[in-house]
């Protein structure tokens, strides 16, 4: 049996906001609202979902960029939600980030190998500077650039190696777990292409397991094991990714996924096109927060939030009804060409 | 003068770096015991310390410091502020590195430059106020030879042998002067966005 | 000539540098292409290409350190490069309609929707004047081409010679109602009352969509409108995209870097890469059988969820830099079947067969 190596119980974080002359809350941002998954070791989890969803919420969550409200995150059976100081250095330490902006995420007046050796020496994994910078030219190596690149700054890379750095730092630490944020959306095509690559490769490499946040579907099938749809804050369905991509359960991943313009003009299919627009997460709608674009939508689903419900083991679904919808992709090889 | 301004900086700094990443009520104490200083006029204020103090070099110098720190806390409090939101710091915090090491090792070096070119086109200031207060009578003995000393000692002379205070005027402006030009020297040479 | 064949537009080997400090980018490297009245063509490549470039040449939106080196835009007779300034005015308010890829820099913050919309209306008097002595609005409102006026000062004018202002205004707020129901905005009177900053991102695209379509333009250039949207708004605005193409729109130019948004809306697809124009087909055609190297690397780079795909096949390499650029065909560098001739020798646009052109040596005479 897999070990689980990230578990999220009810996680809540709700943003408060703050207005009026005398500054009182006046209402929340329910940006988490009540998320419950789990990943397992060696596996990537995608996480996927559009503006408001709170996909990255989570992620932030997790590392505790931000505090939780309300619920638990465990790590290898460890709750980790409210360790503070030394036990949550020790946990960061198994956790790696990489970010979406490549611009942004490393300090500019930092050479790469200080970037680098840096955390090892702050969590004393190495026992000198000599190791300290051995590591980080195999580092650097392993996700493809040249030990010369260590003495230069960030503002000297592309977007696409700026990434390549990122993920080298996140492995300075020795993780067993990564965050990844949108890792690939600021890049061109090509460039996703040797990232995703390089992260693949790592992954079997090292054996690590993988939280891919993006709102990129094409990008989440080809690397996720498994899939999590998120809207308004909550998961609306969890399974592995053939299921979620060719027989979702849930309305609105049904909608997403056949939302979904494929590089294929010859493919035929039925498209579901939502009505209206995503709701605030300040203004989230009663009883199932999807309901208000819901095609299949009824007096019931306007009362009652739908629990999370296993449907089948390991396929979570958060509806009422149990809808039979049809496939929104089929695959290529099924369909004939013109 | 850079013992006044080294010393400022310093205190400056390291306040308003943990003021700002902190925040909390120890940035709320801060920023109301800066107001404080700023509600009074930088001249009476060391005039008062240095009454306090009693004459003497050294206690002028105590006086001018304990004034002016509040100014580069406030500005690189600012500073701070806006810097802890980018995404590197999340990045180093993410790697479990622990908030002094952020603000000492990261957080200062990128957001000094301002207060490094404040601080020298305060140089200029400082000497002002230096010469005022030793004009006034505090600081420096008649026997030390100290720019506003000069001017006080040569005052009774002025229509006799004006060069005896027109020089050592001349002098402070003169070194005001280089150092706000130095003040541009070093915002433009000293950011590595524009050093590439 | 079927009607389908009639050639709206036509780009002929434009070259365009952009004058920096670095030195001139080569942004165009000799650019040709034509659009047909009522087709959708497809601009696709990566960032940097030169798709976005070509598109604010034809419209003439280019900025300041843009030089155009060699080349035409010809619209209906026409070589608008060379046009007056004034000229080119009028053709950007009539002819030709350009929408972006970020709303909140293209809407005006301080007007409101209805504003903005009306102001395009009043604009055309004549067509003000005449919708208002017929009482109605009619039926295909958005088919009758006028001339419009330079300023909304001689449009005042004009219009008050038929009309007075406050019934030009009143046509002109039908008129935006009207073209805000077309582009399916719910409720339209309260939009026109709304500023740019209370609607939500689909909504902004779909107003600045009517206010192209508010000119009825023969040319309508969409540049990554879907881009920066969610998913689920993105096939709310490609679906109305889609019939509008059907209803009103006349040619229309997609730029993307979304091979399935182009799937999805075109007709024939333009592949760009560095400045250059390297493959042209029919969309069916193109996805099929791509012949040039790049598309090829392209498709094989991209995951596609209809089909399984274990590796992604990257290009090696990285988009040139051209200030720079490589000799010969500008794609050597990272293509797997360079030899001698591309170092050497540009190729130029050849026909391979089912109206499928594409700018490599591997085909035509001399291939390897």
């Amino acid at each position: 049996m897999t070990e689980t190596v990230l578990q999220l119980r009810e996680l809540k974080k709700w943003f408060p906001i703050s207005g009026g002359v005398l500054g009182r809350v006046r209402g929340y941002v329910r940006a988490i609202d009540g998320v419950d998954l789990e990943i397992k070791e060696g596996e990537t989890f995608g996480l996927v979902g559009e503006s408001g969803s709170g996909k990255t919420t989570v992620g932030r969550c997790i590392l505790r960029l931000i505090e939780p409200t309300a619920g638990q995150i465990v790590y290898r059976g460890q709750n980790i939600t409210k360790l503070k100081s030394e036990a949550l250095r020790r946990i960061r330490r198994k956790f790696g980030v990489v970010f979406q902006d490549p611009y942004a995420s490393l300090d500019p007046r930092q050479t790469i190998k200080s970037a680098l050796t840096e955390p090892m020496k702050y969590h004393r994994i190495v026992g000198s500077d000599e190791e300290a910078v051995e590591r980080a030219k195999d580092l650097i190596k392993r996700v493809g650039l040249n030990e010369d690149h260590l003495y230069r700054f960030p503002h000297e890379f592309s977007g696409g190696q700026r990434q390549r750095i990122a993920v080298a730092r996140a492995l300075t630490t020795d993780p067993d777990f990564i965050v990844l944020d949108e890792p690939t959306s600021f890049l061109d095509v090509s460039v996703q292409a040797q990232i995703l690559n390089l992260l693949s490769d790592l992954q079997k490499e090292l054996n690590l397991t993988y939280l891919f946040i993006s709102h990129n579907l094409s990008v989440i099938e080809h690397m996720s094991n498994r899939v999590g749809v998120m809207y308004l804050g909550a998961l609306m369905e969890a399974a592995d990714k053939d299921i979620v991509y060719r027989k979702p359960e849930h309305p609105y991943t049904h909608a997403l996924i056949s939302a979904l313009p494929i590089p294929n003009p010859a493919l035929e299919r039925e498209r579901v096109v939502l009505a209206g627009d995503i709701p605030s997460p300040v203004n989230i709608p009663s009883g199932c927060r999807f309901r208000t674009r819901c095609p299949h939508a009824n007096q019931y689903c306007t009362e009652k939030e739908p629990a999370l419900i296993e449907r089948q083991p390991g396929h979570p679904v958060s509806c009422h009804y149990d809808l039979k919808l049809s496939t929104p992709i089929p695959l290529a090889e099924t369909v004939p060409k013109t | 003068m850079l013992t006044i301004i080294g010393a400022d900086l310093v205190i400056g700094v390291l306040l308003g770096a943990f003021s700002g990443f902190i925040g909390g009520k120890f940035d709320e104490a801060m920023m109301r015991i800066t107001d404080v200083f700023f509600s009074i006029p930088t001249l009476v204020l060391a005039l008062a310390v240095a009454a306090a103090l009693g004459r003497g070099l050294n206690n002028l110098v105590l006086a001018i410091i304990f004034v002016g720190w509040p100014g580069y806390t406030r500005l690189l409090r600012g500073q701070v502020l806006a810097e802890k939101e980018r995404l590197y710091v999340d990045a180093l915090r993410g790697l479990g590195i622990g908030r002094f090491r952020i603000i000492v090792r990261h957080i200062i070096p990128n957001t000094i430059y301002p207060v490094l070119v404040q601080a020298t086109l305060d140089m200029g200031g400082i000497i002002l106020t230096f010469a005022g207060l030793s004009f006034l009578g505090f600081g420096a003995t008649a026997l030390t030879p100290e720019l506003g000393r000069l001017i006080t000692a040569g005052q009774t002379y002025i229509f006799q042998a004006p060069w005896l205070v027109a020089f050592p005027g001349l002098t402070i402006l003169i070194i005001s002067l280089a150092f706000n030009l130095m003040g541009d020297g070093i915002r433009d040479v000293l950011d590595p966005r524009l050093r590439r | 000539m079927s009607k389908n064949e009639e050639v709206l537009l036509t780009v002929s080997n434009l070259k365009l540098n952009f004058h920096t400090y670095a030195g001139d980018v080569k942004a165009l490297d000799g650019v040709s292409f034509r659009i047909k009245k009522g087709e959708a063509l497809g601009l696709v490549g990566e960032s940097g290409c030169g798709k976005s470039v070509t598109a604010l040449a034809i419209v003439g939106l280019l900025p300041e350190n843009a030089s155009v080196i060699d080349g035409e835009i010809v619209l209906e007779g026409k070589n608008i490069i060379k046009v007056a300034h004034d000229e080119m005015r009028k053709i950007r308010a009539n002819r030709i309609a350009m929408v972006f890829q970020d709303p909140t820099t293209f809407l005006n913050p301080v007007l409101t929707i209805g504003e903005q919309l009306e102001e395009v209306f009043l604009l055309n008097p004549e067509r003000l004047a005449r919708v208002a002595t017929e009482g109605r609005i009619p039926e295909g409102l958005l088919e009758v081409k006028e001339e419009a006026t330079h300023t909304k000062q001689d449009a005042f004018e004009a219009a008050s010679a038929k009309l007075s202002g406050s019934q030009a205004k009143k046509v002109a707020r039908e008129l935006s109602i009207d073209v805000l129901k077309q582009v399916r905005l719910p409720d339209p009177e309260r939009i026109l009352k709304q500023y740019p900053h209370e609607l939500s991102g689909g909504m902004r695209q779909r107003s600045m969509i009517a206010m192209a379509l508010a000119r009825n333009p023969d040319l309508f250039i969409a540049d990554e409108i879907t881009t920066a949207l969610d998913v689920t708004i993105q096939a709310q605005i490609l679906e109305l995209l889609r019939e509008l193409k059907k209803e009103l729109l006349g040619s229309t130019l997609l730029i993307t870097h979304d091979l399935g948004v182009v799937a999805e809306l075109c007709d024939r697809v333009a592949v760009m890469y560095a400045g250059n124009i390297v493959e042209v087909a029919y969309v069916n055609e193109l996805y099929a059988n791509p012949l040039h190297p790049y598309t090829q690397g392209l498709m094989r780079a991209i995951p596609m969820i209809d089909r399984k795909m274990d590796r992604l096949e990257t290009i090696p390499g990285s988009v040139p830099d051209l200030i720079y650029p490589p000799s010969g065909c500008r794609f050597h560098p990272r293509c797997p079947f360079a030899f001698e001739k591309c170092k050497l020798v540009k190729p130029e646009l050849i026909d391979a067969g089912k109206n499928h052109s594409v700018a490599c040596h591997l085909y035509g005479e001399g291939k390897p």
